[in-house]
């Protein structure tokens, strides 16, 4: 029988009353309360401990409940017209969501279950027992940027000499939401979308590449959220939907990826540029809120580091998110411009992926073995995919062959995002390179344990996005196509 | 087309249920989570090594510019793995014509026993079919010395320590015994 002290009840309460405020905030994205509470939790985390090591008498789980607290209090304000039914519905969210947390606690204990041995993972929870104590082993240079922040912050959160015990088997959980709540608002006919859900589920729950993210101490599954509900939110911005809502979860979603680690800044940068373009409909204000919401947490925890930029010294964080959020402004004046188009945008994010590769190919003699090293991964089964992304390519290719007919704005949007992040995420790895001796000058490694193996899951959102909107069409052909028979046949019977 | 629906959802689900069926029996699988661990202490998991992972990962992340030797020919007394590892390292830098070397010969218990449980504490534990019985588990200590783990031409030597123990080790641990 489990100790009920084990229960962690400080986090476990915030989580709810974060999962209330994010219900009553995303009153037109209810669906999506639940991730975007699991990111709001990471950001809150990461502030209260921020808070901590900058003034150590404060203790981070208290500011992290008051924060919390009102965070409800300003969505009450924020839902009042709509008051008591949302307020009940909401309660129920939370309840329901520190239920999960709880049941994830307990089953991780009694499994004793938890992350697979890798380096990074020993490094956070080392660095989030610092933490804990109030310390913070001040990481110097580009490692300090690599490992990040978000992570050690809210794991720091657990019991005394402990990380957060079940919370990563939630923000695994939360992406699986993200993803399903994603291909909901693609295709109307819900019994189609239930079938091929279930269906992905079942192939990605069979994958280990995808299975080991719900316990690997790293910031993985929760980046695969972030990119479902950044998705999500620039396909209503397409739409031109005047949402709120969208706004609130993508400047949430931006925040918790900023948080986590400097590298993220980069794999989020053609999705930002594309929020922005497809935003044009939104306040300018609302527009720049996307930069603020990427640059601002990236630099606060990024000025406590032992590591100063060239000539701004200490201030040179700060200096950069500033910088970031012109750089913001400056796009959104070129945004203005004649030649700006869906088109134009569409293929910019795409020529990222191409640039990459053939910068690649220019400057590294070690591209060619990279591609193989990624192929080997994906298709011969180093990388733990299993059957997966073979059977994918043949179901994509198949239902091309099906459906041949013109792509639509929602399919181009997506591609664009993909092939932009994807790119994105080869740079990055690139930079990694740079900053550690004595790794490959590539961009891939055989195994799992290659960075750019294990970040693919950014893409399952994009992917299955793409695979269920060509599936919805050949359905639909197929379904016309029955329909028109049944009426021939009845046709033939009349007398 | 209420039947027609019917047959392709189940069509869908068999489909998926079959690509599950492939990707867990019909390709390489290694671990996906560390189960039964006896606390959540951050300083211990880190100190005992706590987590788990198997030696062709670990191969594959640190080792990579080293050479195998002894990993054996699968079924004739070799790992399962041996051949994975192919991939990563090309047929010139494995040794699968020796068999797995067995340490137990020519040394006293003590120093047998002394020698594992040095493995044991710096080493990854993990368990996979025995090289000389496939329907057992064995367990597989992997460790190198750390300041090599940049090295390029490190060996790595496969070896076998007890009964169902076995051993990856770095030829460096190895010499010094």
């Amino acid at each position: 029988m489990i100790d009920p002290q084990l229960i962690n009840l400080p986090v476990t309460v915030s989580l709810g009353l974060i999962q209330i405020g994010s219900f009553l905030f995303l009153r037109a994205s209810k669906n999506m309360a639940f991730p975007v509470a699991v990111m709001a939790f990471v950001v809150v985390a990461s502030v209260a401990v921020l808070v901590q090591l900058l003034f150590p008498k404060v203790d981070a789980t208290a500011v992290h409940i008051s924060v919390s607290a009102l965070v409800v209090i300003l969505a009450f304000l924020y839902a009042r017209p709509h008051c008591i039914e949302a307020f009940l519905k909401a309660a129920g969210a939370g309840v329901v969501t520190a239920a999960l947390f709880v049941v994830s606690q307990v089953v991780t204990r009694l499994g004793g279950y938890s992350s697979i041995g890798f380096g990074d993972g020993q490094t956070v929870i080392g660095i989030s027992e610092g933490f804990q104590a109030g310390v913070y082993d001040r990481p110097d240079g580009i490692i300090g940027l690599k490992r990040g922040f978000g992570l050690p912050a809210y794991q720091s959160l657990g019991f005394e000499g402990e990380f957060l015990v079940g919370f990563l088997p939630v923000v695994f959980l939360a992406a699986l939401v993200a993803t399903y709540v994603l291909l909901s608002n693609l295709i109307s006919n819900k019994t189609l979308l239930n079938v091929l859900y279930v269906s992905l589920l079942l192939i990605l729950l069979s994958t280990e590449s995808v299975t080991r993210h719900i316990y690997l101490m790293n910031t993985h599954a929760l980046l695969w959220a972030v990119f479902a509900v950044l998705l999500a939110g620039l396909l209503k911005f397409v739409k031109s939907e005047q949402d709120k809502s969208a706004w609130v979860m993508v400047c949430v979603a931006l925040a918790a990826g900023s948080m986590l680690r400097a590298d993220n800044l980069l794999i989020l940068a053609p999705t930002l540029v594309l929020l922005t373009w497809v935003a044009r409909s939104q306040p300018k204000s609302h527009r720049i809120g996307f930069w603020v919401a990427t640059f601002v947490p990236f630099a606060a925890w990024a000025t406590i580091l032992g590591f100063e930029l060239p000539v701004l010294g200490p201030l040179g964080f700060p200096v950069f998110a500033v910088f970031g959020i012109l750089v913001g402004l400056g796009v959104m004046w070129l945004m203005d411009k004649p030649w700006a188009s869906d088109k134009v945008m569409q293929w910019l994010a795409k020529g990222v992926l191409v640039g990459t590769l053939v910068l690649a190919f220019a400057l590294s003699p070690s591209a060619w073995t990279s591609i193989v090293n990624m192929f080997i991964n994906l298709f011969l089964g180093e990388g733990l995919w299993g059957a997966t992304p073979l059977f994918l390519v043949l179901l994509y290719v198949a239902v091309i062959l099906f459906d041949r007919g013109p792509v639509s704005q929602q399919q181009k949007w997506i591609f664009a995002l993909v092939a932009g992040t994807m790119g994105a995420m080869i740079l990055a790895k690139f930079g990694d390179g740079l900053s550690q001796s004595g790794t490959l000058g590539g961009f891939a490694r055989i195994g799992w344990g290659d960075s750019l193996n294990r970040m693919l899951v950014y893409l399952i959102p994009g992917a299955s996005a793409l695979l269920i909107l060509r599936a919805e069409r050949v359905w639909n052909r197929f379904d016309a196509k029955s329909k028109r028979q049944v009426v021939a046949n009845q046709t033939k019977k009349r007398p | 087309m209420r039947r027609s629906g019917l047959v392709a959802a189940a069509l869908a689900l068999l489909t998926s249920f079959g690509v599950a069926a492939v990707s867990l029996f019909g390709f390489p699988r290694d671990m996906f989570v560390t189960q039964g661990i006896s606390t959540f202490d951050s300083s211990t998991i880190v100190g005992e090594k706590l987590w788990n992972e198997t030696p062709v990962q670990l191969l594959n992340t640190f080792m990579r510019g080293g050479t195998l030797l002894n990993p054996g020919m699968p079924g004739e007394g070799g790992f399962e793995f041996g051949t994975r590892l192919r991939l990563a390292y090309g047929d010139e830098k494995i040794g699968f014509g020796n068999q797995i070397a067995d340490v137990r010969d020519g040394v006293t218990k003590d120093v047998l026993d002394a020698f594992r449980s040095n493995l044991r504490t710096t080493g990854y534990e993990s368990v996979t079919p025995c090289p000389h019985d496939y329907d057992l588990d064995c367990e597989v200590i992997f460790t190198w010395n750390r300041d090599r783990t940049k090295e390029v031409g490190i060996q790595m030597v496969f070896i076998r320590l007890g009964e169902m123990e076995y051993g990856v080790v770095d030829d460096s641990l190895l010499g010094t015994e």
